[in-house]
């Protein structure tokens, strides 16, 4: 397993969730991870950022640690200044900080409405130019790739969902903005995917077989699983799948595409 | 998991093109394989049978007409007698006929629609029995950019063929998704082989070198470009994509160019 041996992948958002199963796996893959998120997890022996570079260590993987607030442009500067100097080269972005929040638009006010695109859109824009800068300045590999994007969007930017407008607008962004930079910088060698989650179990819920056994499983939850033709939800693990093969040399004449991994939601 | 190790993967059209390279792949990966091959059309499917050999993979070649629910039938069960199953069935025989609308009789119209659509129905079916008993599979197929995304003129009924797969993806994802089954399609672009290298029903070399040229990323895709994304697809790390068309294409969709 050295799909990416000797690549430098920075993955945002990587303390829980898909993010952090996504850095796992190209840690697995061979390549040294730089984990970045505003959550540091001093406090918290599972989820953080500091958590998930020591989980990547102890199972003989290489990472490190940034601590990040991806909206803000020196932090994310100086987030790329420490991947240099880790690593000399970053050969894969993974933008995948977000959280998932919104309003419908009478209950937004322009001051929210700012925020959630702060963290939703303009965050991966930062990263992705500050990526871009950083690879378009490399040399080219042997199969004339420079750099492998992967952006974070959401099949709530492909359907909307009922009463959250922003985190709609902002996905949908996310992957108008990675066809656009995907043409822009497809002759540098740069493929930018996005990939388009359906409700991936995370965070804040507990796994799937949890709900099922303990007969606690929510509405909304309940709803989704009924919903999706898969017969189970999703997991972080299926995510960071997709996101292995969009950043690996496997993906040579891939780019701006919207890769769903919903369980057929989409389609159905 | 990668891997492929020990899945039963059946190709049609694999004599040639990119079910030739998506048969090398998957043997590479760890699968065996059965080669469909239409023997009418002349490619050489014996050095892709050595390729899987040579893989230290088993290979199977099927003389298979996709156009016929018999001949069809046959491959599905030649494949199980000797593997017990089929994990992996990629759809991906077709052929491209130049034909002006204006003389796009119902036997051209019948024969592509035949081939191209009917036939990956009729592969999906004939293997379908025999993943809903495993509890699960891959169910793979070639459609195209042209059709579903984009026009190709004096090809309206290839173009119906190709969007036509996309519709049948997206609902028998639906439909088996309960079944543990997954069902996608990849939309190649410009794709250097021999239906395209073809100057009469296609663009030729000259015509591919030309498009190569004003694509995104500059080149036109090889049939290995498309492998390594049906190897993705065909493995567990696909697990949760479903009903999905994966554009593979340099990004030329997006600009139309
Ligand atoms: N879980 C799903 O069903 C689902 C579906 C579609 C899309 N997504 C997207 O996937 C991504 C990851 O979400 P998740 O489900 O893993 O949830 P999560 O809450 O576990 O992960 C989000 C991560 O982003 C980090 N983060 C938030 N704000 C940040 C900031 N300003 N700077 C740096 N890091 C910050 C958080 O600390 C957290 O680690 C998000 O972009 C989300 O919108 C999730």
């Amino acid at each position: 397993m050295t799909r990416l041996a000797g690549r430098t992948a920075l993955v945002t958002g990587a303390a829980s969730g898909i993010g952090r199963a996504i850095a796992c796996r190209f840690a697995a893959e061979g390549a040294l991870v730089v984990v970045a998120d505003l959550d540091d997890g001093e406090n918290s022996a599972r989820d953080g950022g500091a958590p998930t570079a020591r989980a990547i260590a102890e199972a003989g993987g290489r990472a490190i640690f940034q601590r990040t607030d991806v909206t803000e442009e020196s932090e994310v500067e100086a987030l790329f200044a420490a991947a240099r100097q880790a690593s000399g080269r970053i050969d894969i972005l993974v933008s995948n900080a977000g959280t998932f929040r919104g309003n419908p638009i009478l209950a937004t006010t322009p001051a929210n409405w700012d925020a959630d695109m702060d963290l939703n859109l303009r965050s991966h824009y930062l990263v992705n130019r500050a990526a871009i800068a950083a690879m378009a300045g490399e040399e080219a590999r042997a199969d004339g790739i420079r750099g492998r994007i992967v952006n974070m969007a959401s099949q709530l930017g492909v359907t909307a969902p009922p009463g959250h407008l922003t985190y709609s607008v902002a996905k949908a962004g996310i992957a108008q903005m990675t066809r656009q930079l995907a043409v822009d910088y497809a002759r540098e060698g740069i493929l930018v995917n996005a990939i388009g989650p359906g409700r991936i179990i995370t965070g804040y819920h507990p796994g799937e077989a949890e709900y099922v056994a303990s007969g606690t499983i929510d509405a909304a939850t309940a709803y989704s699983l009924a919903r999706t033709p898969f017969p189970r939800l999703g997991r972080p693990d299926d995510v960071a799948g997709a996101a292995l093969f969009l950043a690996s040399d496997d993906c040579t004449f891939v780019s701006g595409h919207l890769l769903m991994v919903d369980g057929g939601w989409t389609a159905y | 998991m990668f891997a492929l190790t020990d899945k039963i993967a059946v190709i049609t059209g694999a004599a040639s093109g990119i079910g030739a390279a998506t048969a090398r792949r998957f043997a590479h990966a760890g699968a065996h394989v059965v080669l469909a091959a239409y023997s009418p059309d002349g490619h050489d499917v014996d050095r892709v049978r050595a390729d899987v050999a040579a893989a230290g993979r088993q290979a199977m070649v099927v003389e298979t007409d996709v156009g016929q629910t018999p001949s069809v039938d046959a491959l599905a069960a030649a494949a199980l007698a000797r593997f017990g199953r089929i994990d992996i069935a990629l759809a991906n025989a077709a052929i491209a006929r130049r034909k002006p609308s204006l003389e796009l009789d119902d036997r051209s119209w019948e024969q592509t629609l035949g081939i191209d659509l009917q036939g990956v129905w009729r592969l999906f079916r004939a293997v379908l029995p025999a993943m809903r008993d495993a509890g699960g599979g891959r169910l793979l197929a070639t459609a195209s950019t042209a059709g579903p995304f984009e026009a190709w003129e004096a090809h309206v009924h290839y173009s119906a063929a190709k969007a036509g797969i996309v519709g049948m993806v997206r609902s028998l994802a639906a439909e088996v998704g309960p079944l543990g089954i997954t069902v996608n399609a990849i939309a190649p672009g410009i794709i250097e082989t021999p239906q395209t290298l073809d100057s009469v029903n296609s663009l030729g070399a000259g015509g591919i070198a030309e498009t190569g040229r004003t694509q995104p990323v500059r080149r036109i895709g090889k049939p290995e470009d498309i492998a390594a994304a049906y190897h993705f697809l065909a493995s567990d790390d696909a697990s949760f994509v479903t009903g999905h068309t994966l554009l593979v294409d340099g990004g030329r969709m997006l600009i139309r160019g």
